[in-house]
């Protein structure tokens, strides 16, 4: 028998094998520049998914009917965007352009990952920077520069229950309540609803959200100043940090942080067994409450003065795009677009849309209104992770678990971060 | 060429191993040993930074506590992974009825998705609505709150791990088919009650099956992420040495870190692998090796002086 054929067969694929392989780590030699039918071919990474992703499919759509010096590309990456987006920037294989949320635009300046566009921001009829509300603009900018264009900007607002406020007699909040009129709303609608003791209805829910600079700027402290000088530990911090003690442990109005974390903040406030919950304007309540109770909007508490956090997210460019001036230009097209679909966009003249695109926001519309103004987003610095996690660690988990004391947590917290920032 | 052929051939067919091998094994881990060297942040060009990382690593409370959760972890978990194992396919090796059934009911775990089993173990651990707890309340117990209080952080993880025995025991089990009848029978004979013949037979030839079960068991500890991850723990004693290497790389950008991190996991385990190989020698009995061969004539002539039958 002839066995030659058997092993021509397996050396050719042997060859074909090893050529696939190496064709397909090679890198793709496509012009960027000019793309088919000169336009420039970029590409928007995003973390939207299902059907936000068909939403924005629709918008990029119709700005690449339009456009004619680029054509966009949706890159969805739906879950671990941070991990995948640094992996790709690290490979030299970032999109062009990238949605980002605040806390990680710091460290991508620094880095160099990111384009600085202050000055064609600065010159541009489509941008009108004074439009913005100061808090979202802030965390775009990084040491003067701006780096990205916000496009939406939540604030932080305090939903409730209106039948279990009523049952308990509470007055329904004003917009003016303290934080110690919430925790006189709170005690009195944490109870036992079966009667046997065991409290299985609660004032609020607090397990790691909203972030902990809610009461450390309430009272008119910071976790680190604009200058970047630490200010966790300050007098008017640690007020903020005793308020927060005092309704986790000395009230007792939040169900355990594993209650929290296995059921769902949200969800606990949606199954009517919270009375006042801390969530974002863009929650998406009221529809899934769908009428079992009557749901209120106000804004959160205030200590010495209002003030709220906001989840903030922007677009920026990558500062390895092959043609930064078609990028900047779908970078400005996608953000203007953006603010008719995303609530809260945050510019101040965009409030109309929210009630066109989220009817059931309408009875909170004058709420949003006023929490946007004084929203704002964290001084976020360059190692703005580690810093978020040793204030989670050092602060607001032994909080949540009662195993220090704010002026401890303050300090120690303080001490952590002067390690992570080098001061 | 015919001849060039037929003398090379066989390293052609593996050259895609080969290849494969040094492109995304070897070249990696070269690059990995440098990096651990540099301030690699994954995005700009590296520095060389010399020892700096791995000295920076031991002045780091964070590394060694995360050390030292993932040591204690492993001292616990290793001798009682392989202690309910061996019960269990000890068990599950009689002639019950439906053992069948209670032994693809006890190897489920292993094959179950790790993401969905942490969040379910996440339930049942949790203080005030978990199962352990109820179960616990209904016996008049207190239960503590096992993710919540830093003592309790680590049983828990060590009971997980023992839920998972089933994956180990499919390993005994097969181990178990190859103990010869006779000596157990031979065991009998001379008067051995069960736990005597566990002891004196079942044990030690099951040694290469512990044997390798100590060596993944030391690997899968060091290695522990993805329960880790999802279920946390309070007091920083659910932050594994993975987890922590986890964070440096991907959410503080210090990849370099991370790198040297990797590289004393890697000698960590090395060591403690060479340290079990090296001992093995002392407690493992290798049936049909050469090495195990002397042992086991010595054991058998034993017996056979023993019985008075020596040849």
């Amino acid at each position: 028998m002839n066995i030659k054929w058997p092993k021509a067969l397996i050396s050719v694929l042997t060859i074909v094998f090893f050529t696939g392989t190496l064709w397909g780590c090679g890198t793709k030699n496509v012009d960027a520049n000019t793309g088919s039918a000169e336009k420039a071919d970029l590409s928007i990474s995003t973390w939207a998914g299902a059907d936000e992703l068909k939403q924005m499919q629709v918008i990029v759509d119709k700005l690449n009917e339009n456009a004619t010096a680029y054509k966009l590309t949706i890159q969805s990456i739906p879950a671990e965007y941070n991990i995948k987006i640094q992996t790709m920037i690290s490979a030299k294989q970032a999109p062009d352009l990238m949605w980002l949320s605040q806390e990680y635009i710091p460290m991508y300046a620094t880095l160099g990952a990111i384009e600085d566009i202050t000055s064609r921001a600065a010159n541009d009829s489509n941008v009108n920077l004074s439009n913005y509300f100061d808090g979202p603009l802030d965390t775009a900018k990084y040491k003067g520069k701006l780096y990205g264009l916000p496009w939406i900007s939540g604030p932080v607002v305090m939903y409730y229950n209106e039948a279990i406020l009523k049952a308990a007699g509470v007055d329904f909040p004003d917009g003016n309540w303290t934080w110690d009129d919430f925790r006189v709303a709170a005690k009195k609608t944490t109870i036992s609803i079966k009667g046997d003791g065991t409290i299985d209805q609660w004032g609020t829910v607090i397990a790691g959200w909203p972030p902990i600079q809610t009461w450390i700027w309430a009272y008119g402290g910071e976790t680190i100043d604009k200058d970047g000088k630490i200010q966790i530990d300050s007098p008017e911090s640690i007020k903020g940090l005793v308020m927060l003690d005092n309704i986790l442990n000395v009230d007792k109005v939040s169900p355990s942080k594993e209650q929290a974390q296995n059921i769902g903040d949200a969800d606990l406030f949606k199954s009517g067994k919270i009375a006042m919950y801390f969530g974002g304007v863009g929650d998406d309540l009221e529809k899934q409450i769908n009428g079992k109770f009557k749901v209120g909007m106000a804004e959160i508490p205030q200590g010495i003065k209002k003030t709220t956090f906001s989840w903030i997210a922007s677009t920026v460019i990558s500062s390895r795009t092959k043609n930064k001036d078609a990028a900047y230009k779908a970078l400005v097209d996608m953000t203007n677009a953006t603010f008719q679909w995303k609530v809260v966009p945050p510019v101040k003249d965009g409030f109309d849309m929210v009630v066109k695109n989220m009817p059931e926001k309408a009875y909170g519309i004058d709420v949003i209104k006023k929490s946007a103004e004084y929203a704002r987003g964290f001084n976020n610095q360059e190692k703005e992770a580690e810093i978020d996690n040793a204030i989670w660690e050092q602060i607001y988990s032994p909080l949540i678990s009662n195993t220090k004391t704010p002026e401890a947590a303050a300090k120690d917290a303080a001490a952590k971060i002067k390690t992570i920032i080098g001061q | 060429m015919k001849k060039f052929m037929n003398k090379y051939e066989g390293f052609f067919f593996i050259l895609p191993w080969v290849l494969g091998f040094i492109l995304f094994t070897f070249i990696p881990l070269i690059s990995a040993l440098y990096l651990g060297f540099t301030d690699s942040n994954s995005i700009t060009t590296p520095k060389f930074i010399g020892f700096k990382n791995y000295i920076n690593l031991f002045h780091d409370n964070e590394f060694i506590s995360s050390l030292v959760v993932t040591v204690k972890y492993a001292i616990f978990a290793i001798p009682l992974g392989i202690l309910s194992s061996m019960t269990l396919a000890t068990l599950l090796n009689s002639k019950i009825k439906g053992v069948y059934l209670f032994r693809t009911i006890l190897y489920l775990p292993a094959v179950a998705s790790g993401v969905s089993i942490s969040l379910l173990w996440r339930w049942i651990l949790d203080k005030n609505l978990g199962l352990l707890n109820l179960i616990l309340s209904k016996v008049g117990i207190d239960g503590p709150g096992w993710l919540s209080e830093p003592n309790w952080v680590l049983p828990s993880y060590v009971l997980i791990a023992l839920w998972g025995a089933g994956g180990g025991m499919l390993t005994y089990l097969a181990g178990l088919q190859d103990v010869p009848r006779s000596l157990y029978e031979s065991a009998e004979i001379d008067g051995a009650g069960w736990f005597k013949k566990f002891i004196k037979i079942t044990v030690p030839m099951l040694s290469p099956v512990i044997f390798y079960n100590v060596i993944m068991g030391l690997v899968g500890s060091f290695r522990k992420f993805s329960d880790a991850y999802i279920i946390g723990g309070a007091g920083n004693q659910g932050r594994f040495y993975m987890i922590y290497l986890y964070e440096n790389a991907f959410n503080y950008f210090k990849m370099g870190y991370a790198t040297a991190m990797a590289w004393i996991l890697f000698l960590i385990i090395l060591a403690l692998s060479l340290l079990t190989f090296k001992s093995s020698s002392l407690w493992v009995f290798y049936n049909s090796s050469d090495k195990g061969k002397g042992k086991k004539q010595g054991l058998l002539h034993r017996k056979q002086k023993k019985d008075g039958n020596t040849q």
